[in-house]
């Protein structure tokens, strides 16, 4: 075979936003980046020009490793933090396609939990 | 700073990666031994434990088969290929999201079953109500699930309990059957196998290895699995007959 498939595992919370390449089973990484690897201010961390200039780096070193198509995993936070990816997740996905890298299956793989712990921020939520 | 450390990795994980070999990944002898997808490894000894997720879609061509997703375990491996078993099966989130919906009832219930040839399986059901339902009903249906599961699952061993969980065909299926049977409960508007996990699996002799290891001649994938897997569950009988007594091995 001569097209490899990896996997791309996006975490994307409010914050930042890691992404992850690795192989099918997930046990070997490709390559790695962040967010903040991208930018100076820790503010601009979580933005979609961060995620699409992660999402660049990703598409470079797969593509040295010979990784031409990929499946994405994006996640948020989840259990009882926000259950909707951030503003980032969107720009990983378009620069990677548009990098080249061929994307199969998208999936939602944010934990769920079948009732966890409180939330944090008190009785009265949070008072700013 | 992060950036610098970044670059300096990079350029000794290359010379690692070019050191790691590809493996391809082989599905069990009831899935056709289809090539499910590659791996890699510096020592192959690190491939054993991991696990591979596939859509049914890949391995049928079957496109109304996206959103069952199949887990195989890597258990043993050759010089180019590693070896998995089947380790059960699940709905993607987005389905079991798509078809919960308000005013509908949505009954579920774990059972646990062991087949002729001393698999443990815990299949998870779920039952999609057009309406909202009492629960004296949702209980009356949760039994039947559970007398239909237990029957199907004692008289059949885990390739064929496994081909009528995986099927297409309506008058194979393990939920048409539920559904069928249930309608004189309540009509339910969808029933689906949400999970499906072997829990323990009789331990595997050498001779059943020695059929993983042999190459088969049909390779074609895209034809529907449900006669092949009878097939080859013959083939797999004779190999776990002649084992005296089934050691269970706990996962």
């Amino acid at each position: 075979m001569s097209e490899k498939w990896g996997v791309c595992h996006i975490y994307a919370s409010y914050n930042n936003i890691l992404i992850t390449l690795t192989d099918l089973t997930g046990a070997e990484t490709v390559a790695k980046a962040t967010g903040g690897m991208v930018v100076k201010a820790a503010k601009d961390e979580s933005s979609p020009f961060a995620a699409m200039r992660a999402g660049e780096l990703i598409a470079d070193r797969a593509k040295e490793k010979g990784i031409t198509n990929i499946h994405i995993k994006v996640r948020a936070p989840g259990g009882n933090g926000p259950s909707s990816p951030g503003p980032g997740a969107q720009g990983v996905i378009r620069s990677l396609s548009r990098a080249g890298l061929r994307i199969g299956r998208i999936e939602d793989v944010t934990p769920v939990p079948h009732d966890g712990t409180k939330p944090k921020g008190g009785k009265r939520g949070r008072r700013v | 700073m992060v950036r610098r450390q970044t670059s300096r990795d990079s350029k000794k994980l290359k010379d690692r990666w070019k050191s790691k070999q590809w493996y391809s990944i082989v599905a069990p002898e009831m899935f056709n031994r289809a090539k499910i997808g590659e791996t890699l490894a510096d020592e192959p000894d690190k491939l054993l434990g991991r696990t591979v997720e596939v859509t049914l879609q890949d391995l049928t061509g079957d496109f109304r088969m996206m959103h069952i997703k199949l887990k195989f375990k890597i258990t043993d491996h050759s010089t180019s290929e590693a070896y998995t078993r089947f380790l059960g099966h699940d709905l993607t989130s987005d389905f079991i999201r798509r078809q919960t919906r308000r005013k509908r009832t949505k009954m579920e219930g774990v059972f646990d079953v062991e087949t002729k040839d001393g698999y443990k399986i815990r299949l998870k059901p779920m039952a999609m109500s057009d309406k909202r339902i009492q629960s004296s009903v949702q209980h009356e249906i949760r039994k039947k699930m559970d007398s239909i599961i237990q029957e199907a699952g004692t008289s059949r061993t885990m390739v064929q309990l496994t081909s009528i969980v995986l099927t297409s065909d309506k008058d194979k299926a393990l939920v048409n059957k539920i559904q069928k049977e249930c309608k004189q409960i309540y009509p339910l508007r969808r029933v689906d196998i949400r999970r499906m996990e072997i829990l323990v699996a009789p331990e595997v002799d050498d001779s059943t290895e020695n059929i993983f290891a042999s190459p088969v001649p049909e390779e074609d994938e895209k034809v529907t699995e449900a006669p092949k897997e009878e097939v080859v569950e013959e083939a797999k009988k004779e190999a776990i007959e002649p084992v005296p007594e089934p050691v269970e091995k706990k996962e």
